[in-house]
Order: structure tokens, then C-alpha cells, then sequence
């Protein structure tokens, strides 16, 4: 029985309360409700968490292509990226898993199923080139077409990653072809003598994002990190902030899949409400483990699931323990917001937390566990504000406290501070309502089902916008990203936002919709004019055109 | 009408799911003729899928409409390299009768084919193609499943959904799309 056959059923009954959240599946830990059969049992953490290496340089190459500001002025430095497709092992008890995934040129074979990180310096501009040996004839899901979106990134608009090919405006790269990307990390407000220093990323990453497909294409791989440095986060404990870093700095990419007898990836092509995976996998690996030394680390989170919403709790013998979060999608935060015990990522977010290891002694144990129960592409259980939070969960990463090591100093109270919006700018602002809704069993913004070819608002380069993002409602959530600027968020349904999405503390790029909220947010956007795009992150909703195109002129 | 055990084809990965879940129990077209669902109609084509119900006033007229501007936009590519299906929402009112009508008032003369047929075959196919809605009374509601397309290459085992409210040239972008 699978589910739509469970659907008919509860109709033929006259209907199950649906108000219940389905009481068949009250484990948090059963399968999704749909109607691919399960993924093959794994033993849980028996296999190291995968590290995959930073890009590395090569020598300078010609990209005509790209073009970067008269402010850049140190010399670019250049790196090669291949997709492709290869045989990656997520869990040692099953057999090798066909993948698509981006791999550094300089390294002949990449055994992870998360691409290279790449590593970005504030004023630095870098060229990606990005060639795609993904299969020509490849049959089943995925499309070996390719359009790279640098997500958190302020760049030009041809290197962002546009989902689409307009007249005279080719960004799709196909099978056997290459794209160059040009990021010239300059602080924005660059263009206007108004650079920022204060609104700079952390973590941020890089996958596909091509027009109807960009669901199947993360979903089968073409993911990575990219972290950004400066003085202040300087990847150095040493120095700056001296945060900490090197083997005590760990990105770990929260997915989930679904995988077939064969331990081969599975999706259901037709599920467009949001595909749910019952595989927690974490860099790539299917429930790995991560031995650490008795001190603090940094880690950094990423939803990188295509319609599973996460929150994330850190578990020590069934007790929550509390960490500092630093970051989010935005940066570093003003300050840290001390003794958290959430990470709540919805798809596309990131949230950098300090652990201190030092406080557990060796072989303590401690799982990163998934609290939130999701039964469908809907989203999870509760609201936004208040999540309906499990006593157990779905463990992702399992962490066993070793030996000592030097650690680095307190994590300081101030971090990257920034102007909260002004009322003076709030008054100035345009305001513009955007409503996020499913309709008729489509999705819609504003009422229509977007063409890429037209901008659905054209907003003036370096003019102050107010949008109220808002939920059309049907109990559905919506992770809203807009590309180009962080969002500076001003109101939660009304209210004052929680410290994490604060103006003044924290900035996002991607901002959760959850059931009726509405929310509003502040930007500037500047240096780069030309045709972006704001879309649900949920992927499904974003592949069946749950998005907009946005002119900046 | 009776259903007789039909073989599916010897496919692979998404290509068998597919086979699977479009299936081949027969179902009848607006000339009264019985077809094979997947075999007929879907292996090895590049397909436009949709649900609508010939009585309809809610979206059905509109995505109809639409996909009769999509055929014109293909010029001969329809009917050659893209083929449309269309299965009825009602299927325990709709007749080859209505369909043949509703077609020829739609100009159809050839690549567009019309299913009427059993409505738990109807109602399985449709969840199955994703023609669906969590929410059990809107799924109950056959006015809210035509406003969707599905855009199947069906030997690529490629599938994707759109809003048939797009513009003719963006679902004729998006055939294209798929189609490669």
C-alpha cells in the first residue's frame, strides 16, 4: 500500500482526521509517507565523516567571459570545477552509488559525494570554471545541463547562476561545455563608494540551478560549500576572531535520500509537493561518525535536503546540550547568541555553531539528531515560531569525544556588528507584497505561475525595498531565497523576529514561510544590475515554478 | 469494460517505474477505441500530460485552450516529436462521445489523444502522475487537478510539472526542454 492508495482509503472511510498529522505515523524514525519502498537497512555510524578537500588553484586560463569591476583590483586567482558523474560509497555495507557531482580538475578521482569546498577571500576575486562531463545520453532522473548558482554570493548576474537561456543571454551549460564564473568579492555597495565590510558571508554553497530540474540535479550531487574569509574570520585561530578552525572547523552538509535495493539513489519523478528522503546523510556519508578533541569547534550547518526542513539538536545520553550559534546564512551575527539548544535549517539555510568539547569527558558520546517531525513536502509539523519539537529523532552524525588539544580563546561578544535598518530608511523604502501560494494544485507568487522571460518587479539599483513575503496559506511552508543581498529582516507576522533573524543581529538569505506567516524584510540591491530571481527553496515547488524574476535597472 | 491482464514492457529504472505506474490496463479514446495506455501513448514519445472533464468551468477550458496554442506554436513538430494526452477527471460521466466533441471543437485532428475509462484506474493514474493534492478535500475536488501539466520524455525518463497558465511560448520552451 503506498500512499495515495492510504489517501483513497481514508476518503473511501469518509476521511482520517487529517488535523491529526496522520497517527499511522507517529514514529519519527518510519519511513516517509509516499510511495517508493524504503531504503535498504544500515548499520548507523560505522563510517568516518567525509571531509572534502578545498579547491585548489590553477594556473591563470582565458575567460573572456568574465568581466570584473574596476574595484577589483587584486589579481584574480583561477579554479577548475568538473561534474560528473561517478561511483561514490555513502555506507560501506552497500554496494557504490551512482552520483553526479562536482569535482576539483586538479584531482583525478574525487571519492566524496559532496564537491570541493571552495575557499573565498574579501577583495579576491576568483574565476570558477566549471566544466560539465555530466552523460550526454544519461536515461532517469537528472538532466546533464547545468546552471551554477553561487548561493549567498553578491555577483555579477551572468555568474549567478540564472535558471534559464533568454534571447541573447546563454547560462545553461550542457554535456561537454564550460561556463566561467567570475566572483569578484567586493563588499557591496562597492559601485557607489558605499562598500559594506559589514555585510559579508560565512557559509555559503554552490549547486545547481537549472530551470524545471534543479530538485532532480542536488538531489543526484551537484552540491558544495564555499566559505568566505576575511580579517576578522580569518580561518585562522590564530588571528582575527580567532575562531575556530583548520580540522576544528567542519561543514557538514545535512541531507536526506532515498535509495533502492541496489543502494542506488531513488526520487519519484512525479512528486512535486516534496520529495523526503528516510537516508541521513551528512558530507555525503550515510550517518557517519566524527572523533573530536576536548575543545571547541565550529560547525558549520547546511540544509542541503530538497524539502526536509531540520532542527537540529545536540544529545548527550538523551539530554539536550546547548551551544553558541555565530552565523547564519547572512555572516557572522553581531554577537553570539549564547546557550542555544535548536539549529532549525530550513532547506537552503546555514547556521554556524561553537561546540565545547572540553566540558564532556573522553568517550562521551553525543548524536546531532533531526528533532522535527515531516511527513510530506508540506513541511513539519507546528509553526515557525513554534516548531513541534520530538523526543527523539533522526540521528545524522554521531560525535565521540577523544583526546585534548590547545583549543582556541572564548568566542568573543562581538562579532561582526552592523547597522539595523533605520526608520529614516524604512520610511524611504518601496514596498512590494509577494504572496506564496498553491492554487488549483499549482504554485503560484502573486497569482501567477512565473515566466522567467519577463521580471515580475523591476526595483531601481541601490534603491530601499520593503517586501512582505507572505504565506497564501493550505498549511504548506515555503523557504523563500532571494538572490543578490541578504535580507535584513524587520517583522515576523508582525512582530519583532526572533535574535536569530533580528535586524541588528543576524541576516538571511533564505527566509521561512511557515504556515499563514508573513514577513518583512529590508534591501538594498546593489552593484549589479540585470535579472535575478526570489524562489521557494523547497525544490519541487521551485522546479514546478514557484519562482519570479526580478530586474535590477 | 473488461481489463485484460496485459504485459508491460521489459524496461529499466525510471523507465520501468514509469511503465508501472501509467500502466497498460486499456482505456478509451474519443473514437471509441481501446488503448494501451503506456505503450500506445507514452513509450518512446515525448508527452504532454493533462487532466480535464469536458463539463468543467473552473480550469480545464483555459488549459485546454492552452495546449491547443502549444500545438499551433509546434507546427509539425506536433503530432511528430511531441504527442498530448489528455484523461478525464469524471470519469464516471465522461463518454468518447463528449471527448470526440470536445476535441473537435478544440480543432484536434491528429496527436491528441482523449481517455475516458474505469475511475479507479482514472484515480490511481491520476495520483500517481502527481495530479494530486495532500489535502484530502481538495484532492476530493476535481476542479482543483486542471490547472497542472505533466512534460514526460518518457525514453529519457525524464518528467517534469508546469502550471498550464504559463504562457504557450514558456510551455513550448519547457517541451523543448525536456525534449532534448
Amino acid at each position: 500500500m503506498n500512499r495515495r492508495d492510504l489517501l483513497r482509503l481514508s476518503l473511501v472511510g469518509g476521511g482520517l482526521a487529517w488535523t491529526q498529522r496522520r497517527p499511522l505515523f507517529a514514529n519519527p524514525l518510519a519511513p516517509p509517507f509516499d510511495d517508493l519502498p524504503p531504503s535498504p537497512a544500515t548499520t548507523p555510524f560505522v563510517t568516518t565523516l567525509p571531509l572534502p578537500p578545498v579547491l585548489t588553484p590553477v594556473a591563470p586560463f582565458s575567460a573572456p567571459d568574465v568581466t570584473f569591476p574596476p574595484q577589483a583590483v587584486n589579481p584574480p586567482t583561477y579554479y577548475k570545477i568538473i561534474s560528473e558523474e561517478r561511483f561514490v560509497s555513502l555506507h560501506p555495507e552497500l554496494p557504490l552509488t551512482r552520483v553526479w557531482g562536482y569535482r576539483d580538475a586538479n584531482v583525478a578521482n574525487w571519492p566524496f559525494a559532496v564537491g570541493p569546498t571552495i575557499v573565498g577571500r574579501a577583495q579576491h576575486p576568483i574565476v570558477v570554471r566549471h566544466e560539465n562531463q555530466l552523460p550526454a545520453n544519461h536515461v532517469g532522473f537528472g538532466v546533464p545541463e547545468e546552471t551554477v548558482h553561487f548561493h549567498g554570493g553578491h555577483v555579477e548576474a551572468r555568474s549567478d547562476g540564472f535558471p534559464e537561456d533568454l534571447p541573447n543571454y546563454d547560462v545553461v551549460f550542457g554535456s561537454g561545455q564550460h561556463y566561467d564564473y567570475g566572483y569578484a568579492l567586493l563588499d557591496p555597495g562597492f559601485s557607489h563608494g558605499a562598500a559594506d565590510p559589514t555585510d559579508r558571508p560565512a557559509t555559503m554553497w554552490y549547486h545547481d540551478h537549472v530551470l524545471d530540474f534543479t530538485a532532480q540535479n542536488v538531489y543526484s550531487g551537484l552540491v558544495g560549500f564555499f566559505l568566505f574569509e576575511d580579517e576578522l574570520d580569518t580561518l585562522d585561530e590564530t588571528t582575527g576572531l580567532r575562531l575556530p578552525s583548520g580540522e576544528f572547523d567542519v561543514p557538514l552538509a545535512l541531507q536526506d535520500k532515498r535509495l533502492d535495493a541496489q543502494g542506488q539513489l531513488a526520487y519519484d519523478v512525479f512528486e512535486h509537493n516534496g520529495f523526503l528522503g528516510d537516508k541521513w546523510l551528512v558530507n555525503g556519508a550515510i550517518q557517519p561518525f566524527l572523533v573530536v578533541k576536548r575543545r571547541k569547534y565550529r560547525f558549520r550547518l547546511l540544509n542541503g535536503c530538497n524539502a526536509r526542513f531540520l532542527g537540529m539538536r545536540l544529545i548527550k545520553q538523551g539530554v539536550v546540550q546547548r551551544f553558541d550559534l555565530i552565523a547564519t546564512e547572512g555572516g557572522l551575527l553581531s554577537q553570539p547568541l549564547r546557550n542555544r539548544d535548536l539549529v532549525f535549517l530550513s532547506p537552503a539555510q546555514r547556521e554556524d555553531i561553537v561546540v565545547d568539547f572540553a566540558q564532556y569527558p573522553a568517550g562521551t558520546v553525543l548524536f546531532l539528531e533531526n528533532r522535527l517531525r515531516q511527513d510530506d513536502g508540506r513541511g513539519p509539523s507546528g509553526t515557525f515560531t513554534q516548531p513541534e519539537i520530538q523526543d527523539r529523532g533522526a540521528k545524522f552524525l554521531k560525535i565521540v569525544v577523544g583526546g585534548d588539544a590547545a583549543d582556541s580563546p572564548p568566542i568573543p561578544n562581538v562579532l561582526r556588528p552592523f547597522a539595523a535598518i533605520t526608520q529614516a530608511q524604512i520610511n524611504g523604502a518601496t514596498r512590494r507584497t509577494f504572496e506564496f501560494k498553491r492554487r488549483n494544485g499549482v504554485w503560484v507568487i502573486n497569482g501567477q505561475p512565473v515566466d522567467l522571460t519577463q521580471p515580475m518587479a523591476s526595483v531601481p539599483e541601490n534603491g530601499l525595498e520593503i517586501w512582505r513575503l507572505k504565506n497564501g496559506g493550505g498549511g504548506w511552508w515555503h523557504p523563500v531565497h532571494i538572490h543578490l543581498e541578504f535580507m535584513h529582516v524587520l517583522t515576523r507576522n508582525g512582530q519583532t523576529p526572533a535574535p536569530d533573524e533580528r535586524d541588528g543581529i543576524a541576516k538571511r538569505d533564505v527566509i521561512t514561510l511557515g504556515p499563514n506567516d508573513e514577513v518583512e524584510v529590508f534591501f538594498q540591491f546593489r552593484d549589479f544590475r540585470g535579472r535575478w530571481v526570489m524562489h521557494c527553496h523547497t525544490l519541487e515547488h521551485e522546479d514546478a515554478f514557484m519562482m519570479m524574476r526580478f530586474d535590477v535597472v | 469494460m473488461a481489463a485484460a491482464p496485459v504485459e508491460l514492457p521489459a524496461l529499466e529504472g525510471e523507465r520501468a517505474r514509469t511503465a508501472e505506474l501509467v500502466g497498460d490496463a486499456p482505456l478509451v479514446d474519443q473514437t471509441g477505441r481501446e488503448r494501451r495506455v503506456f505503450t500506445e501513448l507514452v513509450r518512446d514519445r515525448v508527452v504532454v500530460i493533462s487532466f480535464v472533464y469536458t463539463r468543467c468551468q473552473g480550469s480545464c477550458p483555459g488549459t485546454t485552450a492552452k495546449l491547443a496554442r502549444v500545438r499551433d506554436l509546434l507546427g509539425e513538430r506536433f503530432g511528430r516529436d511531441v504527442t498530448f494526452v489528455t484523461f478525464t477527471l469524471d470519469p464516471e460521466r465522461a463518454t468518447p462521445a463528449d471527448f470526440a466533441e470536445y476535441a473537435r471543437a478544440h480543432g484536434v485532428t491528429h496527436g491528441w489523444t482523449f481517455l475516458t475509462g474505469g475511475k479507479e484506474r482514472l484515480d490511481k493514474l491520476r495520483r500517481d502522475l502527481g495530479f494530486y493534492d495532500l489535502d484530502p478535500v481538495l484532492d476530493a475536488d476535481r476542479t482543483q487537478h486542471a490547472a497542472m501539466l505533466a512534460i514526460g520524455n518518457e525514453p529519457r525518463g525524464r518528467w517534469m510539472h508546469l502550471p498550464a497558465a504559463l504562457p504557450a511560448d514558456a510551455i513550448v520552451r519547457a517541451i523543448e526542454r525536456v525534449a532534448r
